[in-house]
């Protein structure tokens, strides 16, 4: 931690840095979107032509699933988080990321370039394409990794925030080597073998490391900025990441090496009660809010949480043997309920708030203190109109039910993926209008 | 005792109650009311302002030295806060509802950005800088006068 005078409070990156994470997101989704309606129509063909049943989603070691899922995690939800953090970074801890553009450009295409060339590797089987898919993954996320840490070890003063992000960007770091590992073991299964315990590490390192506390770190931040609540408790903040961060070392290890065994259930208990926990905080503080206007992102965070519940019932449930005839779908439900439901939700819902603020901060900055045109620049609700941002949660909402019912019902298929596809048509529009409207007002 | 942090923090808050009643009053369409309530806000924001433009941050530049840091990007924020309750104040006195709550929207997340930055980095700044029983004692007489 610095304590010196050259603090910027004015510094935020450039405004191509996040949005060119936010423009490319979409569309990752929509090939997810469009995967799924193929994988639809093939089962479709295969019970009209040879009158079998439809054969979808029967586990969740299938490769379908695997590259389907990515195209979301890695594509859509990374790329938003990265691109988010670049920001936020900026304004939690007053320091830049290092290396400014160049790493913005580099970070973003290799993430996009190892995203597509994962897809490829998974769909051809060409051996040395996961190699190269784990080459531009591994660079992209450890240089992120690596700025995004040194930005937070050089802020200005430490706060819960700061820390949940640091222990995030340490959990990408851990659940990247895992992800590699495992693509690697994909490409050359011949010589590594394919150890399925490392699938249950990344995860539980991806989804409640790198994500889980990167989501929890910046709520303490934008659920008080944008919603106008109370602050979450201060002891909580700064106890919930390291009891996070920790059960994560205990659920990841336990399982391991002591799957089934009472010490990793018992690590798996503590993780879900912190995240019970910290979704019924998240709650609270909701209902508390001053501001009493329509706000779509409190419904995505609504939303999000009552996800994470069914989740955590749903993993006590499967814990407890009560839905055991059901095993595989229990997984593929929980993981559509954590990524589509609880991740998903929660990002593209502070999209709402983040992209038209972006964008007019940046606008406002054109205008070089010019209050003539600011007081012409286009207000918030202008920039992302509410119909808009409506109609994308209630497509979010359908998406996200039939996807749930995909797994049950494998003839829906087809329609989830439409609905995938659609949904994120529309961010695309979102994002690429305010994009056009910034780019035409830096050029004025 | 209580630091400048948190007499400043506590001011915020109070400060977000009376924006979040007059944008409710917008939302409803009770033009006349929020019309009041806009005046109420602006005033408490402005005092808000003056105290740390002319008591909190001369202290902080003259017992640091830094002129050109921090202090001056806040009063920058600060000019561009006063336009904007003014051009939100003219779209409530033409009933223009939605005009009003968009700049409403952008000035509200301005304002808590700004709040963040103050909290998170200067306001410990000026803990660490002033003298604390003085400013406390100022800070209050100038808070006394807005409840």
């Amino acid at each position: 931690m610095k304590q010196d005078a050259s603090l910027n409070f004015d510094f935020i990156p450039y405004w191509t840095i996040p949005f060119r994470f936010f423009l490319t997101a979409p569309l990752f989704a929509m090939t997810a979107g469009v995967f799924l309606s193929v994988f639809g129509i093939q089962a479709l063909w295969g019970m009209l032509s040879e009158g079998s049943d439809a054969v979808l989603w029967q586990s969740r070691w299938l490769v379908d699933v695997i590259y389907t899922l990515h195209l979301i995690t890695l594509g859509t939800i990374t790329m938003i988080m990265v691109g988010a953090f670049f920001q936020v970074a900026s304004v939690v801890g007053g320091r830049l990321l290092p290396g400014g553009k160049a790493v913005a450009v580099l970070v973003h295409s290799f993430l996009i370039l190892g995203a597509t060339l994962f897809l490829i590797a998974m769909t051809s089987g060409v051996t040395w394409l996961f190699l190269l898919a784990s080459f531009f993954l591994t660079t992209s996320l450890s240089v992120f990794s690596v700025c995004g840490l040194i930005s937070i070890f050089r802020a200005q003063r430490y706060s819960p925030t700061l820390i949940s992000m640091a222990l995030s960007l340490v959990s990408l770091l851990i659940m990247m080597c895992a992800g590699a590992y495992l693509l690697l073991m994909h490409g050359y299964s011949e010589h590594l073998g394919f150890d399925r315990r490392w699938t249950d590490f990344h995860l539980v390192w991806a989804l409640a490391g790198w994500v889980g506390l990167l989501i929890i770190g910046v709520s303490f931040q934008v659920i008080p900025m944008f919603h106008v609540t109370p602050s979450f408790n201060l002891s909580f903040q700064r106890i919930l990441p390291v009891v996070v961060f920790l059960s994560i070392i205990l659920v990841s290890f336990s399982s391991f090496f002591y799957k089934g065994e009472l010490v990793a259930v018992i690590g798996k208990a503590v993780l879900l009660a912190c995240y019970g926990f910290y979704g019924i905080s998240v709650w609270r503080l909701l209902n508390k809010r001053k501001r009493k206007i329509e706000d779509i992102t409190v419904q995505f965070w609504k939303l999000a949480v009552i996800s994470l519940f069914v989740f955590v019932i749903l993993q006590v449930m499967g814990e407890s043997g009560l839905l055991g005839h059901w095993a595989e779908e229990l997984s593929l439900l929980s993981g559509i309920l954590l990524i589509y439901g609880v991740v998903l939700s929660v990002l593209v819902g502070m999209l709402q708030k983040i992209i038209p603020f972006l964008s007019y901060l940046h606008m406002q900055r054109f205008c070089q203190g010019d209050f003539e045109r600011i007081k012409n620049l286009p207000h918030m609700r202008a920039i992302l109109q509410v119909k808009h941002s409506r109609m994308f949660l209630r497509l979010h909402v359908v998406s996200l039910l039939l996807l749930l019912l995909m797994i049950m019902v494998p003839s829906v298929t087809i329609v989830s993926g439409l609905a995938v596809f659609i949904q994120f048509s529309l961010l695309l529009f979102i994002v690429s209008r305010v994009v056009a409207m910034v780019y035409k007002a830096e050029g004025v | 005792m209580s630091s400048i942090s948190e007499l400043m923090t506590h001011d915020h808050r109070r400060c977000d109650e009376i924006y979040a009643n007059a944008e409710e009053a917008i939302g409803q369409g009770d033009f006349g009311g929020a019309a009041n309530l806009w005046k109420e806000f602006c005033v408490q924001v402005e005092q808000h302002f003056t105290l740390e433009e002319q008591v909190l941050f001369p202290g902080f530049e003259s017992a640091t030295g830094m002129q050109g840091g921090p202090t001056m990007m806040m009063r920058g924020e600060h000019l561009q806060m006063r336009e904007m309750l003014k051009s939100i104040a003219s779209s409530i006195a033409q009933k223009e509802a939605d005009d009003a709550l968009g700049q409403c929207e952008s000035l509200m997340i301005f304002i808590q950005q700004h709040n963040m930055k103050e909290e998170q980095v200067l306001y410990p700044m000026l803990d660490d800088a002033l003298p604390q029983q003085e400013m406390e004692l100022q800070i209050n007489e100038v808070l006394a006068e807005k409840v």
